[in-house]
Protein backbone atom coordinates (compact mmCIF):
# COMPACT_ATOMS: atom_id res chain seq x y z
CA UNK A 1 0.00 0.00 0.00
CA UNK A 2 2.73 2.63 0.78
CA UNK A 3 4.66 2.20 -2.84
CA UNK A 4 1.27 2.41 -4.15
CA UNK A 5 0.45 5.61 -2.53
CA UNK A 6 3.87 7.25 -2.81
CA UNK A 7 3.83 5.83 -6.88
CA UNK A 8 0.43 7.49 -7.47
CA UNK A 9 2.28 10.78 -5.45
CA UNK A 10 5.06 10.29 -7.82
CA UNK A 11 3.05 10.35 -10.74
CA UNK A 12 0.96 13.57 -9.73
CA UNK A 13 3.89 15.32 -9.57
CA UNK A 14 5.60 13.98 -12.72
CA UNK A 15 1.84 15.68 -13.91
CA UNK A 16 2.67 18.86 -11.85
CA UNK A 17 6.11 19.23 -13.53
CA UNK A 18 4.30 18.42 -16.89
CA UNK A 19 2.07 21.67 -16.36
CA UNK A 20 4.08 23.91 -15.14
CA UNK A 21 6.82 23.78 -17.95
CA UNK A 22 4.11 23.88 -20.39
CA UNK A 23 2.70 27.08 -18.56
CA UNK A 24 6.11 28.41 -18.40
CA UNK A 25 7.95 27.55 -21.41
CA UNK A 26 5.04 27.65 -23.96
CA UNK A 27 3.33 30.52 -22.31
CA UNK A 28 0.05 28.18 -22.18
CA UNK A 29 -2.96 29.04 -19.99
CA UNK A 30 -4.65 26.93 -17.18
CA UNK A 31 -7.09 24.85 -19.05
CA UNK A 32 -4.53 24.14 -21.95
CA UNK A 33 -1.76 23.10 -19.98
CA UNK A 34 -4.02 20.76 -18.40
CA UNK A 35 -5.09 19.73 -21.51
CA UNK A 36 -1.65 19.07 -22.35
CA UNK A 37 -0.17 17.24 -19.10
CA UNK A 38 -2.96 15.14 -19.87
CA UNK A 39 -1.95 14.13 -23.16
CA UNK A 40 1.05 14.02 -22.51
CA UNK A 41 0.42 11.33 -19.45
CA UNK A 42 -1.75 9.09 -21.94
CA UNK A 43 0.43 9.38 -24.68
CA UNK A 44 3.10 7.77 -22.29
CA UNK A 45 1.26 5.15 -20.94
CA UNK A 46 0.57 3.92 -24.49
CA UNK A 47 4.14 4.18 -25.40
CA UNK A 48 4.90 1.93 -22.20
CA UNK A 49 2.38 -0.82 -23.05
CA UNK A 50 3.81 -2.96 -25.53
CA UNK A 51 6.96 -3.66 -24.25
CA UNK A 52 5.20 -4.72 -20.82
CA UNK A 53 6.71 -2.07 -19.00
CA UNK A 54 3.64 -0.75 -18.08
CA UNK A 55 2.73 -3.66 -16.75
CA UNK A 56 5.81 -4.74 -14.70
CA UNK A 57 5.56 -1.02 -13.51
CA UNK A 58 1.58 -2.34 -11.91
CA UNK A 59 3.11 -5.33 -10.69
CA UNK A 60 5.15 -3.13 -8.73
CA UNK A 61 2.89 -0.53 -7.90
CA UNK A 62 -0.06 -1.91 -7.31
CA UNK A 63 -3.32 0.84 -7.33
CA UNK A 64 -0.84 3.92 -7.74
CA UNK A 65 -0.13 2.84 -11.31
CA UNK A 66 -3.97 1.84 -11.87
CA UNK A 67 -5.77 4.76 -10.30
CA UNK A 68 -4.28 7.48 -12.51
CA UNK A 69 -6.07 8.15 -15.55
CA UNK A 70 -2.52 6.87 -17.23
CA UNK A 71 -4.47 2.73 -17.00
CA UNK A 72 -7.33 3.70 -19.19
CA UNK A 73 -5.05 4.44 -22.49
CA UNK A 74 -2.98 1.54 -21.53
CA UNK A 75 -6.25 -1.03 -21.13
CA UNK A 76 -7.32 0.52 -24.49
CA UNK A 77 -4.19 0.23 -26.07
CA UNK A 78 -3.51 -3.54 -24.54
CA UNK A 79 -6.41 -4.39 -25.77
CA UNK A 80 -5.68 -3.28 -28.97
CA UNK A 81 -2.58 -4.69 -29.75
CA UNK A 82 -3.62 -8.08 -28.05
CA UNK A 83 -6.39 -8.41 -30.62
CA UNK A 84 -4.67 -6.96 -34.02
CA UNK A 85 -5.02 -10.19 -35.37
CA UNK A 86 -8.75 -11.04 -34.97
CA UNK A 87 -9.89 -7.13 -35.33
CA UNK A 88 -8.24 -4.02 -32.88
CA UNK A 89 -11.43 -1.31 -33.35
CA UNK A 90 -14.13 -4.83 -32.75
CA UNK A 91 -11.99 -5.75 -29.43
CA UNK A 92 -10.37 -2.72 -28.50
CA UNK A 93 -13.25 -1.87 -25.64
CA UNK A 94 -13.97 -5.93 -24.12
CA UNK A 95 -11.93 -5.02 -21.56
CA UNK A 96 -12.02 -0.94 -20.91
CA UNK A 97 -15.73 -0.52 -22.25
CA UNK A 98 -17.05 -0.86 -18.77
CA UNK A 99 -15.33 2.60 -17.60
CA UNK A 100 -16.80 4.26 -21.05
CA UNK A 101 -20.19 3.27 -19.70
CA UNK A 102 -19.61 3.99 -16.32
CA UNK A 103 -18.43 7.54 -17.52
CA UNK A 104 -21.90 8.55 -19.63
CA UNK A 105 -24.18 6.81 -17.12
CA UNK A 106 -22.35 9.03 -14.26
CA UNK A 107 -22.32 12.09 -16.26
CA UNK A 108 -25.68 12.20 -16.75
CA UNK A 109 -26.90 11.80 -14.05
CA UNK A 110 -24.66 14.66 -12.88
CA UNK A 111 -26.18 16.84 -15.40
CA UNK A 112 -29.36 16.42 -13.68
CA UNK A 113 -28.10 17.73 -10.83
CA UNK A 114 -26.27 20.53 -12.19
CA UNK B 1 -3.98 -54.79 -17.82
CA UNK B 2 -5.70 -55.02 -15.11
CA UNK B 3 -7.77 -52.87 -12.53
CA UNK B 4 -6.14 -52.50 -8.78
CA UNK B 5 -8.39 -51.01 -6.42
CA UNK B 6 -11.05 -48.47 -7.19
CA UNK B 7 -8.56 -46.38 -9.56
CA UNK B 8 -5.55 -47.33 -10.40
CA UNK B 9 -4.36 -49.55 -13.78
CA UNK B 10 -1.38 -51.78 -13.88
CA UNK B 11 -0.36 -52.37 -16.97
CA UNK B 12 0.46 -56.75 -18.18
CA UNK B 13 2.76 -55.44 -21.07
CA UNK B 14 6.05 -53.26 -20.99
CA UNK B 15 5.23 -49.82 -22.17
CA UNK B 16 8.03 -47.74 -22.46
CA UNK B 17 8.32 -44.32 -23.38
CA UNK B 18 10.88 -44.75 -26.34
CA UNK B 19 11.83 -41.05 -27.15
CA UNK B 20 10.91 -37.72 -25.93
CA UNK B 21 11.10 -33.83 -27.37
CA UNK B 22 10.90 -31.08 -25.60
CA UNK B 23 10.73 -27.34 -26.63
CA UNK B 24 10.59 -24.12 -24.29
CA UNK B 25 10.19 -20.48 -24.58
CA UNK B 26 12.40 -17.87 -23.56
CA UNK B 27 11.82 -17.45 -20.10
CA UNK B 28 12.03 -21.05 -19.60
CA UNK B 29 15.37 -21.39 -21.31
CA UNK B 30 16.81 -19.13 -18.57
CA UNK B 31 14.97 -20.71 -15.72
CA UNK B 32 17.08 -23.18 -13.57
CA UNK B 33 16.24 -26.28 -16.02
CA UNK B 34 17.12 -23.89 -19.11
CA UNK B 35 19.97 -26.55 -20.75
CA UNK B 36 17.87 -29.97 -20.01
CA UNK B 37 15.39 -29.25 -22.92
CA UNK B 38 15.98 -30.10 -26.57
CA UNK B 39 15.26 -26.78 -28.16
CA UNK B 40 14.25 -23.23 -27.35
CA UNK B 41 12.87 -19.57 -28.84
CA UNK B 42 14.62 -16.13 -27.80
CA UNK B 43 11.39 -14.82 -28.51
CA UNK B 44 7.69 -15.42 -27.51
CA UNK B 45 6.27 -15.52 -30.88
CA UNK B 46 8.57 -18.07 -32.11
CA UNK B 47 8.80 -16.24 -35.28
CA UNK B 48 4.82 -16.63 -36.04
CA UNK B 49 1.94 -14.04 -36.40
CA UNK B 50 -0.13 -14.64 -32.93
CA UNK B 51 0.50 -16.38 -29.60
CA UNK B 52 -1.77 -19.81 -30.66
CA UNK B 53 0.29 -19.91 -34.23
CA UNK B 54 3.42 -19.70 -31.55
CA UNK B 55 1.91 -22.72 -29.39
CA UNK B 56 1.02 -24.93 -32.48
CA UNK B 57 4.70 -24.51 -33.53
CA UNK B 58 5.81 -25.23 -29.89
CA UNK B 59 3.77 -29.05 -30.13
CA UNK B 60 5.00 -29.24 -33.65
CA UNK B 61 8.34 -29.14 -32.95
CA UNK B 62 8.22 -30.97 -30.05
CA UNK B 63 6.74 -33.83 -32.34
CA UNK B 64 9.36 -33.52 -34.82
CA UNK B 65 12.09 -33.77 -32.46
CA UNK B 66 10.79 -36.95 -30.32
CA UNK B 67 10.11 -38.78 -33.61
CA UNK B 68 13.33 -37.84 -35.23
CA UNK B 69 15.39 -38.89 -31.86
CA UNK B 70 13.95 -43.00 -32.55
CA UNK B 71 13.95 -42.10 -36.12
CA UNK B 72 10.83 -43.08 -36.30
CA UNK B 73 8.07 -41.72 -39.60
CA UNK B 74 4.75 -40.23 -38.85
CA UNK B 75 3.00 -43.52 -40.39
CA UNK B 76 5.09 -45.70 -37.81
CA UNK B 77 2.84 -44.20 -35.50
CA UNK B 78 -0.62 -45.70 -34.83
CA UNK B 79 -2.47 -43.20 -33.15
CA UNK B 80 -2.14 -39.75 -32.18
CA UNK B 81 -2.87 -38.48 -28.71
CA UNK B 82 -3.02 -35.00 -27.90
CA UNK B 83 -4.71 -31.51 -25.86
CA UNK B 84 -3.62 -28.32 -24.71
CA UNK B 85 -5.63 -25.65 -22.88
CA UNK B 86 -7.03 -23.63 -25.72
CA UNK B 87 -10.48 -22.96 -26.39
CA UNK B 88 -11.61 -26.67 -28.03
CA UNK B 89 -7.90 -28.04 -27.68
CA UNK B 90 -7.35 -26.25 -31.22
CA UNK B 91 -3.75 -26.44 -31.16
CA UNK B 92 -3.94 -30.16 -31.11
CA UNK B 93 -6.65 -30.27 -33.40
CA UNK B 94 -4.61 -28.39 -36.00
CA UNK B 95 -1.55 -30.18 -35.55
CA UNK B 96 -3.09 -33.31 -35.95
CA UNK B 97 -4.33 -32.16 -39.17
CA UNK B 98 -0.90 -31.51 -40.46
CA UNK B 99 0.32 -35.01 -38.85
CA UNK B 100 -2.55 -37.01 -40.70
CA UNK B 101 -2.32 -39.54 -37.64
CA UNK B 102 -5.80 -41.41 -36.09
CA UNK B 103 -6.31 -38.62 -33.18
CA UNK B 104 -7.69 -38.41 -30.01
CA UNK B 105 -7.93 -35.28 -28.70
CA UNK B 106 -8.16 -34.91 -24.75
CA UNK B 107 -8.45 -32.09 -22.30
CA UNK B 108 -7.39 -32.49 -18.41
CA UNK B 109 -6.28 -28.94 -18.15
CA UNK B 110 -2.38 -29.04 -16.97
CA UNK B 111 -2.64 -32.66 -16.38
CA UNK B 112 -3.31 -33.15 -20.01
CA UNK B 113 -0.12 -35.09 -20.09
CA UNK B 114 -1.15 -37.71 -17.77
CA UNK B 115 -4.35 -38.40 -19.25
CA UNK B 116 -2.93 -38.42 -22.64
CA UNK B 117 -0.18 -41.04 -21.21
CA UNK B 118 -2.62 -43.30 -19.44
CA UNK B 119 -4.96 -43.87 -22.30
CA UNK B 120 -2.17 -44.45 -24.66
CA UNK B 121 -0.75 -46.59 -22.26
CA UNK B 122 -4.13 -48.30 -22.21
CA UNK B 123 -4.24 -48.82 -25.96
CA UNK B 124 -1.07 -50.63 -26.25
CA UNK B 125 -1.15 -52.94 -23.14
CA UNK B 126 -4.74 -54.10 -24.78
CA UNK B 127 -3.02 -54.01 -28.28
CA UNK B 128 -5.07 -51.48 -29.72
CA UNK B 129 -2.05 -49.69 -30.85
CA UNK B 130 1.44 -50.35 -30.52
CA UNK B 131 2.98 -46.76 -30.93
CA UNK B 132 0.99 -43.69 -29.02
CA UNK B 133 2.51 -40.64 -29.78
CA UNK B 134 1.17 -37.83 -26.87
CA UNK B 135 1.81 -34.13 -27.03
CA UNK B 136 0.56 -31.42 -25.19
CA UNK B 137 1.97 -27.55 -25.13
CA UNK B 138 0.83 -24.44 -23.70
CA UNK B 139 1.76 -20.63 -24.41
CA UNK B 140 1.91 -17.96 -21.80
CA UNK B 141 0.56 -15.08 -24.03
CA UNK B 142 -2.12 -17.80 -25.52
CA UNK B 143 -3.26 -18.42 -22.08
CA UNK B 144 -2.75 -14.90 -20.46
CA UNK B 145 -5.43 -13.68 -22.94
CA UNK B 146 -7.86 -16.61 -22.77
CA UNK B 147 -8.09 -17.10 -19.01
CA UNK B 148 -7.30 -13.49 -17.91
CA UNK B 149 -6.51 -10.50 -19.64
CA UNK B 150 -4.41 -8.48 -22.61
CA UNK B 151 -0.95 -9.69 -22.27
CA UNK B 152 0.39 -5.89 -21.83
CA UNK B 153 -2.55 -4.50 -19.79
CA UNK B 154 -1.34 -3.29 -16.01
CA UNK B 155 -2.93 -5.42 -13.51
CA UNK B 156 -0.83 -6.47 -10.19
CA UNK B 157 -1.35 -10.39 -9.45
CA UNK B 158 -0.68 -11.56 -5.73
CA UNK B 159 2.25 -14.66 -4.74
CA UNK B 160 -0.09 -17.32 -5.12
CA UNK B 161 -0.89 -16.29 -9.02
CA UNK B 162 1.29 -18.67 -11.50
CA UNK B 163 3.00 -18.09 -15.00
CA UNK B 164 2.11 -20.33 -17.77
CA UNK B 165 4.68 -22.06 -19.47
CA UNK B 166 5.52 -21.61 -22.98
CA UNK B 167 6.44 -24.98 -24.28
CA UNK B 168 5.38 -28.12 -25.91
CA UNK B 169 5.97 -31.27 -25.67
CA UNK B 170 5.63 -35.18 -27.14
CA UNK B 171 6.51 -38.65 -26.22
CA UNK B 172 6.50 -41.68 -28.04
CA UNK B 173 5.03 -44.55 -26.41
CA UNK B 174 5.56 -48.50 -27.33
CA UNK B 175 6.43 -51.61 -26.79
CA UNK B 176 10.11 -51.02 -28.10
CA UNK B 177 12.41 -51.29 -24.84
CA UNK B 178 13.86 -47.98 -23.63
CA UNK B 179 15.47 -46.97 -20.19
CA UNK B 180 11.74 -45.74 -19.20
CA UNK B 181 8.71 -48.33 -17.96
CA UNK B 182 5.45 -47.01 -17.41
CA UNK B 183 4.01 -49.29 -14.70
CA UNK B 184 0.95 -48.00 -13.47
CA UNK B 185 -1.43 -44.74 -13.83
CA UNK B 186 -3.87 -43.66 -11.55
CA UNK B 187 -7.45 -41.95 -13.14
CA UNK B 188 -8.09 -39.01 -10.83
CA UNK B 189 -11.10 -38.39 -9.54
CA UNK B 190 -12.55 -34.50 -9.71
CA UNK B 191 -12.42 -32.65 -6.60
CA UNK B 192 -13.95 -29.11 -5.70
CA UNK B 193 -12.89 -27.66 -2.46
CA UNK B 194 -14.41 -24.58 -3.31
CA UNK B 195 -11.63 -22.06 -4.29
CA UNK B 196 -13.12 -19.25 -6.65
CA UNK B 197 -9.72 -17.45 -7.35
CA UNK B 198 -8.04 -18.21 -10.82
CA UNK B 199 -5.11 -16.86 -9.49
CA UNK B 200 -4.72 -19.13 -6.38
CA UNK B 201 -5.07 -22.50 -8.58
CA UNK B 202 -2.31 -24.56 -6.41
CA UNK B 203 -4.34 -24.10 -3.31
CA UNK B 204 -7.62 -25.22 -5.36
CA UNK B 205 -5.63 -28.41 -6.84
CA UNK B 206 -3.62 -29.51 -4.12
CA UNK B 207 -6.33 -31.65 -2.97
CA UNK B 208 -6.93 -33.29 -5.87
CA UNK B 209 -2.97 -34.18 -5.93
CA UNK B 210 -3.57 -35.53 -2.32
CA UNK B 211 -6.46 -37.62 -3.26
CA UNK B 212 -4.65 -39.00 -5.88
CA UNK B 213 -1.60 -40.02 -4.50
CA UNK B 214 -3.09 -41.41 -1.45
CA UNK B 215 -5.82 -43.64 -3.88
CA UNK B 216 -2.58 -44.60 -5.81
CA UNK B 217 -0.89 -45.74 -2.77
CA UNK B 218 -3.94 -47.86 -1.13
CA UNK B 219 -4.75 -49.03 -4.56
CA UNK B 220 -0.91 -50.57 -5.29
CA UNK B 221 -0.81 -51.54 -1.49
CA UNK B 222 2.55 -49.26 -1.56
CA UNK B 223 4.05 -46.50 1.14
CA UNK B 224 5.70 -43.42 -0.46
CA UNK B 225 8.98 -45.21 0.43
CA UNK B 226 7.95 -46.83 -3.04
CA UNK B 227 8.73 -44.28 -4.94
CA UNK B 228 12.63 -42.46 -5.20
CA UNK B 229 10.79 -39.05 -5.87
CA UNK B 230 6.87 -38.17 -6.03
CA UNK B 231 6.38 -35.34 -9.14
CA UNK B 232 3.43 -32.92 -8.90
CA UNK B 233 2.40 -30.69 -11.61
CA UNK B 234 1.89 -27.39 -11.78
CA UNK B 235 0.89 -26.83 -7.66
CA UNK B 236 3.51 -24.11 -7.51
CA UNK B 237 4.50 -22.39 -3.94
CA UNK B 238 1.40 -22.06 -1.88
CA UNK B 239 -0.18 -25.61 -3.46
CA UNK B 240 2.94 -27.63 -2.88
CA UNK B 241 3.03 -26.75 1.14
CA UNK B 242 -0.78 -27.29 0.76
CA UNK B 243 -0.12 -30.96 -0.59
CA UNK B 244 2.51 -31.27 2.13
CA UNK B 245 0.30 -30.25 5.02
CA UNK B 246 -2.48 -32.70 3.85
CA UNK B 247 -0.53 -35.56 3.57
CA UNK B 248 1.68 -34.51 6.55
CA UNK B 249 -1.70 -34.75 8.71
CA UNK B 250 -2.58 -38.01 6.96
CA UNK B 251 0.92 -39.50 8.60
CA UNK B 252 2.79 -39.37 5.23
CA UNK B 253 5.81 -37.15 4.86
CA UNK B 254 6.43 -36.16 1.27
CA UNK B 255 9.11 -33.65 2.06
CA UNK B 256 12.09 -35.70 1.18
CA UNK B 257 11.14 -37.74 -1.57
CA UNK B 258 8.60 -34.32 -3.34
CA UNK B 259 9.04 -31.99 -6.02
CA UNK B 260 7.01 -29.87 -8.10
CA UNK B 261 7.43 -28.78 -11.86
CA UNK B 262 6.03 -25.76 -11.61
CA UNK B 263 8.68 -24.97 -8.67
CA UNK B 264 11.44 -26.28 -10.21
CA UNK B 265 11.13 -24.54 -14.04
CA UNK B 266 11.78 -20.96 -12.63
CA UNK B 267 14.20 -19.19 -10.49
CA UNK B 268 13.16 -16.60 -7.35
CA UNK B 269 14.70 -13.86 -9.46
CA UNK B 270 12.56 -14.84 -12.46
CA UNK B 271 9.36 -12.85 -10.84
CA UNK B 272 6.79 -15.88 -12.41
CA UNK B 273 4.74 -15.44 -7.96
CA UNK B 274 4.31 -19.07 -7.49
CA UNK B 275 5.90 -20.98 -10.11
CA UNK B 276 4.92 -22.39 -13.62
CA UNK B 277 1.97 -23.29 -14.39
CA UNK B 278 0.13 -24.98 -17.83
CA UNK B 279 0.11 -27.93 -19.76
CA UNK B 280 3.72 -27.88 -20.80
CA UNK B 281 4.81 -27.58 -17.21
CA UNK B 282 4.45 -30.93 -16.19
CA UNK B 283 5.42 -32.65 -19.64
CA UNK B 284 8.58 -30.24 -20.25
CA UNK B 285 10.06 -30.87 -16.94
CA UNK B 286 9.49 -34.39 -16.62
CA UNK B 287 10.27 -35.16 -19.99
CA UNK B 288 13.67 -33.24 -20.01
CA UNK B 289 15.08 -33.21 -16.22
CA UNK B 290 13.25 -35.98 -14.71
CA UNK B 291 13.94 -38.56 -17.08
CA UNK B 292 17.34 -37.32 -17.52
CA UNK B 293 17.54 -37.95 -13.64
CA UNK B 294 16.25 -41.53 -14.52
CA UNK B 295 18.75 -42.24 -17.40
CA UNK B 296 21.43 -41.18 -14.73
CA UNK B 297 20.25 -43.42 -12.27
CA UNK B 298 20.15 -40.79 -10.11
CA UNK B 299 16.36 -41.89 -9.28
CA UNK B 300 14.78 -45.63 -10.21
CA UNK B 301 11.11 -45.14 -9.32
CA UNK B 302 8.81 -41.93 -10.02
CA UNK B 303 4.87 -41.21 -9.94
CA UNK B 304 3.93 -38.26 -11.99
CA UNK B 305 0.81 -36.35 -10.48
CA UNK B 306 0.16 -33.65 -13.13
CA UNK B 307 -2.89 -31.55 -11.72
CA UNK B 308 -5.20 -29.35 -13.49
CA UNK B 309 -7.67 -26.34 -12.23
CA UNK B 310 -10.78 -27.49 -14.33
CA UNK B 311 -12.08 -23.91 -14.92
CA UNK B 312 -13.00 -21.31 -17.80
CA UNK B 313 -13.26 -17.57 -17.51
CA UNK B 314 -16.99 -18.24 -18.09
CA UNK B 315 -17.48 -20.07 -14.83
CA UNK B 316 -15.56 -17.75 -12.84
CA UNK B 317 -17.31 -14.49 -13.83
CA UNK B 318 -20.16 -16.47 -12.62
CA UNK B 319 -18.39 -16.77 -9.33
CA UNK B 320 -18.75 -20.41 -9.37
CA UNK B 321 -15.71 -22.33 -7.68
CA UNK B 322 -12.91 -23.97 -9.30
CA UNK B 323 -13.02 -28.07 -9.64
CA UNK B 324 -9.54 -29.83 -9.88
CA UNK B 325 -8.54 -33.21 -11.22
CA UNK B 326 -4.89 -34.76 -10.86
CA UNK B 327 -3.97 -38.27 -12.61
CA UNK B 328 -0.47 -40.07 -11.83
CA UNK B 329 1.75 -42.01 -13.80
CA UNK B 330 4.30 -44.07 -12.88
CA UNK B 331 7.42 -44.51 -14.28
CA UNK B 332 10.20 -46.55 -13.30
CA UNK B 333 13.67 -47.29 -14.49
CA UNK B 334 14.79 -50.01 -16.35
CA UNK B 335 18.48 -51.35 -16.48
Amino acid sequence: MGKAFLFGGFIAVVGQVLHDMYSIWFQMNEEEAIRWMNGTLIVCAAIFTPTRFYRRLTQFAGAGMIVPMMSLANIWSASALEYRNEGATEHMLSVGGSIIVTLIVASYVAVLFL
Amino acid sequence: MKKVGEQTIVFDKNIYIESVGTVVGPKERQGPLGLSFDQSYDDLYCGEQSWELAERRLMKEAITICLAKRKVQTQDVDLFIAGDLLNQTVTANYVASELDLPFLGVFSACSTITEAMLVASTFIDGAFAHRVLVATSSHYGAAERQFRFPTTIGVQKGESASWTVTGGAAALLGTTRSPFRIRAATIGRVIDSGVTDPLDMGRAMAPAAFATIRQHLTDCGLSLEAYDVIVTGDLGKVGSSDLKSLCYETGMNLSERYDDCGVLIYDAEQQAFAGGSGCACCAVVTYSYFLEKMRGKKIKTMLVVATGALFNSTMVKQNQSIPAIAHAIAIEAVT
